[in-house]
């Protein structure tokens, strides 16, 4: 009786915490029919945003994907002073609110900055346009790649690589032939973990975009500035859009994990 | 290829004490040595750092008499097969074995249909053949064990490190991959080391046994050597079954506390010692004393017999008389065999010179030939 009411009080939760919202945003993407919503996709300041949050996710992705397993190899490898100073710090966007990690970036590359003027004057400035949106996100997104391959790593494959020196392998053999390879779902999971938080991210982009429409407005941007001027339909349908993508990413994460678990368990 | 260790010492990083301590070592070009001893002896250690794998802070390892010291682990050509077989579980069968061969750099790296041939001729050596496509989760753990052997034996090492192999194997497969280990190492002229705790093991496989406690070298031998002449009585309780008998020398004269042992002589000065003996060098002399002994089990020519001394019984193993008598009574037993240990005194012991009725005895010879 007791486990029946606690199922039903989950079930409750989870369904106004979790399931209601995006409902409800879907909903009121279409509230006006699917023609309406889509037209408002069509917008040109609708389809920049569209592509920047596709290209600094992108970008994002990659520098988090080598640099992230570099760390986690050489954490995973290697016990030298202030390993575990190194692993707090990679954990540190996580406990840090995204918008110091925005304010971070204004202070050495804004006007005031250290470099700022410099780069300014160079006509590349950073601030206020993509590769700062770009580094905002990579600063966000870092601990994801190594905060999932690290434990893989650490667990197996030591002895598999030592096999593989043992046979002749050099450094990037092993690493390339042994090591990734045999971390590969877990690398995969990572990176699916990173592009999702990437296309998401609002607040330390929010620091350093700017907000110019059409130039420096990336998805959650958009959603935000369409919202204050209430466009509720073209706001909630770039939600659900955004929602979608979200959704697949980690759809497309949990099936890695699941054929991960399958061959965990018969190896 | 002969492997020379000098003086080898190796610390726990974390808090400096040695995990091997001052080891050295001579293994001979095509011999087989086995590593033994209790775990935490440093055994695997001293093999990891023949291989390369792990550094040492003093001494030198040679192979054929060139020290290798600062070489990388991959140049030394060593085949090194780990306990847990350490496969790459993401790659076939085929592809694990050829691992060391298509990693080679461009100019030494064989033709790929020539790994391929290389392949199937090891697949066939280790009675493989037909697996190359399977995945390592696909094989059983005698397969895995077989296949990691090939990888190995893949780039033609002439030195075979071997650490733990059969820990993971059941009983039976384990005797059968002995069996074709040792074969396998004669017919490819191999030098090999093995890393094991069972010293029966080691007794089948090896021609040296190198026993190993607190990360120093105790003795190191024939496996006849290590059971006939042990250095100390660590070595002696390792190399088989083992009763120790307490009592007192007075005037090198050794008398157990239990009655009906027949005293020994030993040069070893007055005082408490304790006698090691096993128990299929225990004679039992019919007549002589007050003991009885009834036999609980024959195994062919020899009876395992309990011997009731006062309150203690004692199984001995020992040859039964023609008529294989059921009881023996007023028996005495003869500790000859034994050793005796003192703090840092061992010694053999010896029957003092008094005649006596024809003993029982399993091996016979020693005490007939002192007797006539």
């Amino acid at each position: 009786m007791s486990r029946l009411l606690f199922a039903l009080v989950v079930y409750l939760l989870v369904a106004v915490m979790v399931v209601l919202p995006p409902v409800l945003v879907f909903a009121a993407a279409l509230s006006h029919g699917l023609r309406v919503a889509m037209a408002t996709l069509a917008d040109p300041d609708a389809l920049s945003a569209i592509r920047l949050t596709m290209i600094v996710t992108g970008i994002s992705v990659a520098i988090n994907t080598v640099f992230g397993t570099m760390a986690a190899w050489t954490l995973a490898h290697f016990r030298f002073p202030g390993r575990n100073l190194l692993v707090v710090l990679i954990e540190l966007p996580l406990s840090v609110s995204p918008v110091v990690g925005g304010l971070v970036w204004l202070l050495v590359f804004g006007t005031q900055g250290w470099w700022g003027a410099a780069l300014e004057r160079w006509g590349h400035p950073v601030l206020f346009a993509p590769p700062g949106i770009v580094l905002a996100t990579v600063f966000v997104t870092f601990p994801y790649v190594t905060r999932t391959l690290m434990p893989m790593l650490a667990h197996n494959g030591r002895e598999a690589e030592e096999a593989a020196v043992m046979l002749g392998a050099n450094l990037w053999q092993v690493l390339w032939h042994v090591t990734l390879p045999g971390a590969r779902l877990a690398l995969l999971s990572g990176v699916l973990l990173t592009t999702a938080r990437a296309m998401g991210e609002f607040g330390a982009v929010s620091v350093v975009s700017g907000h110019i429409p059409g130039l420096t407005e990336t998805m959650p941007l958009h959603i935000e500035t369409l919202y204050n001027g209430y466009q509720t339909v073209a706001a909630f349908t770039m939600a659900a859009l955004l929602a979608l993508m979200a959704m697949g990413v980690v759809m497309a994460r949990n099936l890695t994990e699941r054929r991960h678990g399958r061959t965990e368990n018969t190896a | 290829m002969s492997v020379q260790l000098e003086q080898i010492t190796h610390r726990n990083p974390r808090n400096g004490r040695p995990i091997v301590d001052n080891v050295s070592l001579a293994v001979a070009s095509g011999s087989f040595t086995a590593l033994v001893g209790p775990s935490g002896a440093g055994k695997t250690s001293l093999l990891r750092i023949i291989a390369g794998l792990d550094p040492h802070q003093a001494g030198h390892v040679s192979i054929d008499g060139t020290r290798v010291d600062t070489l990388d682990a991959r140049a030394r050509n060593i085949g090194f097969v780990f306990q847990h077989y350490a496969l790459f579980a993401h790659m076939s069968v085929a592809a694990n074995i050829g691992f060391g061969l298509s990693v080679r750099p461009r100019g030494q790296r064989p033709r790929r249909d020539v790994i391929a041939r290389r392949v199937e001729d090891l697949l066939d050596l280790m009675q493989l053949s037909g697996l190359g496509g399977r995945h390592p989760h696909e094989l059983s753990g005698g397969q895995r064990q077989r296949v990691a052997l090939a990888r190995t034996l893949a780039t033609g090492p002439r030195v075979l490190l071997l650490d733990e192999p059969f820990g993971a194997l059941d009983p039976l497969v384990r005797r059968q991959i002995r069996g074709w280990l040792r074969s396998l190492h004669e017919r490819l002229g191999l030098t090999t080391i093995l890393v094991t705790h069972d010293r029966q093991e080691a007794a089948e496989l090896a021609d040296t046994v190198v026993l190993m406690r607190h990360g120093r070298i105790v003795q190191a031998g024939t496996p006849q050597a290590l059971e006939d002449t042990p250095a100390d009585p660590f070595t002696m309780a390792f190399t088989g079954d083992l009763v120790r008998l307490g009592g007192r020398v007075e005037n090198h004269v050794f008398t157990p506390d239990l009655p009906d042992i027949l005293p020994v002589t030993a040069p070893i000065a007055a005082g408490p010692a304790e006698l090691l003996v096993r128990p299929v060098d225990i004679a039992l002399r019919p007549g002589q004393g007050q003991a009885t002994a009834v036999l609980r089990q024959a195994r062919g020519p020899l009876g395992l017999y309990d011997v009731r001394l006062g309150t203690d019984t004692l199984q001995v193993e020992t040859l039964m008389p023609p008529d294989r008598p059921r009881i023996l009574p007023h028996c005495a037993l003869d500790v000859t065999a034994g050793r005796l240990a003192r703090d840092n005194a061992w010694a053999s012991v010896e029957t003092p010179p008094f005649p006596g009725p024809p003993s029982i005895h399993p091996t016979g010879e020693r005490i007939h030939a002192q007797h006539s």
